[in-house]
């Protein structure tokens, strides 16, 4: 089984960064999607069929706290998971998204590994092979 | 609450380089002046006080930057991304840098980074109103100057 995937920043860089460590986190990965912020990935999700969404928090047009709050009030997303990825540090905001329903947060800078352990948290242990020989 | 300084944006952000990109710098007083063109990102934040971060460095820099972020070679595949990676390291350095200043309980907006391109000369003139700023040269001697102007307080 693979899993499509929904990487949401505004940052394209960012998001090939995320891309390269979702792979070396070593998830059978199917179909890769993009947004540049919540509105786009909402018409992502609305399309296709997502198993666990990557999003920013600060994003133009819709954030990632507004993405989350939209997924939680539609009964075809709310059990969709979502991670946080972002420059924002403050366990206070952290604790806030955790209540919202977010899955896990990642801190930038990130490195790979902390994906791998996210999508084990997530996804379940088979799942993350990263570093495994 | 710790209050801003030159010493600590210059320490908090050669740290950034360093753990994000595998690009070393040391703050220097006197730096060098720009050589061509320069690429400045500015972001605000809000919380106890209200502040606007602004970072310039050398286009090459920035290129360096971005391929490092990306873990490629310099190259077509970091072709045009040197504004971006600009952007992302402030955008970074920015939510370090609130937790530095007011502690892992605070709350604090973040603003999204604005990015453009511009000419040496206006690159390194002093920003006024500046409360802080300091000049990082990395290891090929290319400059990255940090500076924040104090917009209001909460």
């Amino acid at each position: 089984m693979s899993y499509a995937i929904l990487v949401v920043d505004d940052s394209s860089i960012v998001r090939t960064m995320v891309k390269k460590s979702i792979a070396m986190a070593g998830l059978p990965v199917g179909k890769v999607f993009e947004a540049a912020n919540g509105k786009e990935a909402l018409e992502v999700l609305g399309k296709n069929w997502i198993d666990i969404v990557f999003a920013d928090l600060n994003m133009p047009e819709m954030n990632g706290t507004e993405l989350v709050e939209k997924m939680s009030q539609d009964s075809m997303l709310v059990s969709t998971p979502v991670v946080i990825v972002s420059s924002e540090q403050s366990q206070a905001k952290i604790d806030e998204l955790k209540a919202k329903g977010i899955r896990a947060y990642i801190k930038k800078p990130f490195r790979p590994e902390g994906f791998r352990d996210v999508v084990a948290e997530v996804l379940g242990p088979a799942q993350a092979k990263g570093g495994q020989p | 609450m710790t209050a801003p300084s030159n010493e600590l944006l210059a320490s908090s952000l050669g740290e950034m380089l360093e753990e994000a990109a595998f690009i070393f710098t040391e703050p220097q007083d006197q730096p060098p002046p720009f050589q061509g063109k320069a690429v400045e990102a500015r972001i605000g934040y809000q919380g106890p006080h209200t502040g606007e971060l602004r970072l310039v460095a050398d286009a090459g820099l920035a290129a360096t930057l971005a391929a490092n972020l990306l873990g490629e070679e310099e190259g077509d595949a970091t072709q045009g991304k040197a504004g971006d990676a600009i952007g992302e390291l402030l955008n970074m350095f920015v939510g370090v840098w609130v937790v530095k200043l007011f502690g892992e309980q605070s709350r604090c907006k973040l603003g999204v980074p604005k990015v453009r391109e511009l000419p040496a000369a206006e690159a390194g003139a002093p920003v006024k109103g500046a409360a802080c700023a300091a000049h990082l040269i990395e290891e090929e001697g290319r400059r990255i100057d940090v500076s924040l102007t104090l917009t209001g307080g909460s």
